[in-house]
């Protein structure tokens, strides 16, 4: 329990101290969604080219008949090259089980976001996004890869949705756990407040994925986000979701979300 | 194995009914006016596409480029009424655009104007992005859209260097100069800072277009160029309780009379609002005047409503590459180029008072029926890449002209 304090004191110094420097750096644009943040979509935008971001977020789960957890992401994005940037996070977490608390730092991940084009009269922005998690992670085993495929299209003057499709292959999986989980998101964002306001972005998402237990059927998540620009140059997001298992439309798990973004 | 199968297959129908739904739904009005084709071609003659542009020119990429990295930037919000008004500014354009492309055309006088004005009055905090406000414009004309994104970048970031308080006046003056090579560096889609004809840019036979079909917007606009040139010398070798003291009245008239006027013959020049600047820097002063030259020249192209859809994106694209620095490679100021108005840059930058500049005697440009056989001269020299070396130096073209 002590350990827990110390790790969610170290935490919660590190994002005073991020919080604090972040007063003049460059807000990452409210309007250009990453994943996380709220939401689990990305749109097909990469940052600005020599751009460079950190994203942080808090997540307070409520699983079904469990105890309440806490997630934590901080990530790290580069604009490397023209409409392309990488990503380098980590996902620290506290759980409860059988009344221990357990604090994980969670598993480092690596990635890259390359844009193929901008949204053109009828055609769609496109991108491809790669990403490998190492098991740095407590009780974290094996190498898991994730491929996503982007498509952003307005529709209407400010509706825009986003289609992400995903695979996911995992190398550590335990009996009765499928290594390839296939997965779609359907992304929604709408600027609101215009003409009087330009601050702040709508998001909702429709999602489905394969379970990670091989006789589960499909699961269906949904959620509702909010990114609000609430200094001049810094983006806050807040948003919740649930997911949905299988047919029987069991809600087992919902997440409330919250982070912060800048650029410098 | 076929339970995979059939998760991927069901997953993916979805994923793709649900795309295609959405999508097949009609992108709002990309341009729903009417334009009437039949008249534009017996009407006025246009001038052509120049062939062989760089391919960068119809680019699809999104191409954003993070600002230059300084201690000074967002620097402007320490004179915070400026910034503000400033904030102000970047709705309106946007706002124009996305209802001239979207059939909104005949509301800009009223519905339009009293948008706009509604947000000049109560400024944003923050500084909207203008690609948010008018994403049918930008998927529209994406390449404008990059050449206006980049210029506004240099404005803002020159603007936060001399609000900056941090900074000795020699730094500052180092760090502009960096900043305009930064600009011209890091895109092919500079604009150039040579000085342009202004004459011959505001004589294509759409010009004027916009200013008279709807002069309260194009006030508003020639307003906002007021502002943008006037700035930089309130602010130009200045404390920071000088540039707040001296904003009080300049902000007092921006927003009461700058902003209403409907009597100006063009927009205001860099180098009446700010000659201190413009002749120390006569690059900048000359970007941004040919900057808001384009901006004039997309409007006039958007106003003018008896060209067809494909012919406004064509002289749009016209308009980008007549003043493009790629387009003038190799030019200097004071010299002209041949008799092409296109290469006539004598008119030298960071003189005060140069204004409506008019054009060069010996040319009828106003006649817009001689003006097409300019515009071919033009463009088979552009074509043959442009730079045709028939110089003559400023002092003997002044000479000339003075008789």
């Amino acid at each position: 329990m002590l350990r827990l304090k110390f790790y969610s004191l170290v935490l919660l110094g590190a994002l005073a101290c991020v919080f604090s420097l972040a007063d003049r750096v460059m807000a990452v644009d409210h309007n250009n969604i990453d994943a996380n943040r709220p939401l689990d979509f990305d749109d097909a935008e990469s940052i600005g080219f020599r751009e460079q971001a950190i994203d942080l977020g808090a997540a307070l789960t409520i699983p079904e008949g469990e105890s309440v957890g806490g997630e934590f992401e901080i990530e790290y994005l580069y604009g490397f090259a023209s409409n392309t940037h990488l990503n380098i996070g980590i996902d620290p977490s506290i759980e409860s089980e059988n009344e221990e608390t357990e604090f994980s730092i969670g598993d480092l991940s690596l990635g890259v976001l390359h844009n193929f084009n901008r949204e053109y009269n009828n055609t769609p922005a496109f991108a491809l996004r790669g990403d490998v998690a190492f098991p740095t992670g407590n009780d974290s085993e094996g190498v898991d890869f994730r491929l996503r495929g982007i498509a952003s299209k307005t529709v209407g003057q400010y509706n825009r949705f986003h289609l992400n499709l995903d695979t996911n292959l995992s190398t550590a999986t335990e009996e009765n756990e499928r290594s390839f989980i296939p997965g779609v998101i359907l992304g929604y964002s709408r600027p609101i407040g215009y003409p009087t306001s330009f601050t702040r972005t709508l998001l909702a998402e429709v999602g489905i994925r394969g379970s990670e237990v091989e006789d589960d059927d499909a699961v269906v998540s949904l959620g509702m986000g909010l990114r609000q620009q609430i200094g001049y140059q810094s983006v806050l997001d807040l948003g919740i979701q649930g997911d949905v298992a299988g047919e029987s439309g069991e809600v087992n798990e919902l997440r409330l979300v919250g982070g912060y973004s800048f650029a410098f | 194995m076929h339970k995979y199968l059939y998760l991927i297959t069901k997953i993916a129908t979805n994923a793709i009914a649900l795309f295609l739904i959405a999508t097949e739904l009609p992108t709002v009005a990309q341009s729903t006016h009417q334009h009437n084709s039949e008249m534009s071609a017996t009407e006025r003659e246009l001038p052509p596409v120049p062939k062989n542009m760089p391919k960068w020119m119809n680019n699809k990429d999104k191409n954003h480029i993070y600002r230059k990295r300084g201690n000074y930037n967002d620097d402007i919000y320490n004179l915070r009424p400026l910034a503000l008004d400033l904030n102000g500014v970047a709705v309106g354009h946007a706002f124009a655009y996305e209802d001239l492309v979207t059939g909104k055309a005949g509301e800009l006088e009223t519905k339009t104007f009293e948008k706009i004005n509604r947000v000049l009055k109560n400024s944003p905090r923050f500084m909207p992005d203008e690609a948010n406000i008018s994403p049918t414009f930008g998927r529209k004309y994406g390449v404008l859209e990059q050449v206006f994104d980049w210029a506004h970048i240099l404005h803002f970031q020159t603007v936060d260097v001399l609000a900056s308080t941090d900074m000795t006046e020699a730094e500052k003056e180092a760090e502009i100069e960096a900043l305009y090579q930064f600009y011209l560096d890091n895109v092919p889609y500079a604009i150039t800072g040579l000085p342009m004809n202004m004459g011959y840019l505001d004589s294509q036979p759409y010009s004027k277009a916009f200013r008279e079909q709807y002069p309260k917007v194009n006030g508003l606009f020639w307003g906002y160029h007021w502002l943008q040139g006037s700035m930089y010398d309130l602010l130009y070798g200045k404390t920071l309780e000088e540039q707040q003291q001296a904003y009080e009245p300049m902000g007092k008239q921006y927003r009461e009379v700058e902003l209403y006027r409907t009597d100006r013959p063009f927009m205001p020049m860099f180098a009446e609002v700010s000659p201190r600047f413009a002749q120390r820097f006569p690059e900048i002063a000359n970007t941004f005047d040919n900057l808001h030259m384009l901006h004039d020249m997309v409007n006039d192209v958007l106003a003018s409503e008896w060209m067809s859809e494909k012919q406004q994106e064509e002289q749009i694209q016209r308009a980008i590459w007549l003043v493009m620095a790629a387009n003038h490679e190799g030019m200097e100021a004071g010299k002209t180029y041949g008799d092409n108005k296109l290469h006539d840059h004598r008119f030298m930058a960071g003189m005060p008072g140069m204004g409506w500049m008019g054009d060069i005697e010996g040319f009828e440009h106003h006649n817009h029926g001689q003006e097409i056989n300019d515009h071919e001269m033009m463009d088979s020299q552009m074509d043959m890449g442009g730079n045709n070396p028939s110089t003559t130096d400023s002092e003997e073209d002044h000479t000339e002209h003075q008789h």
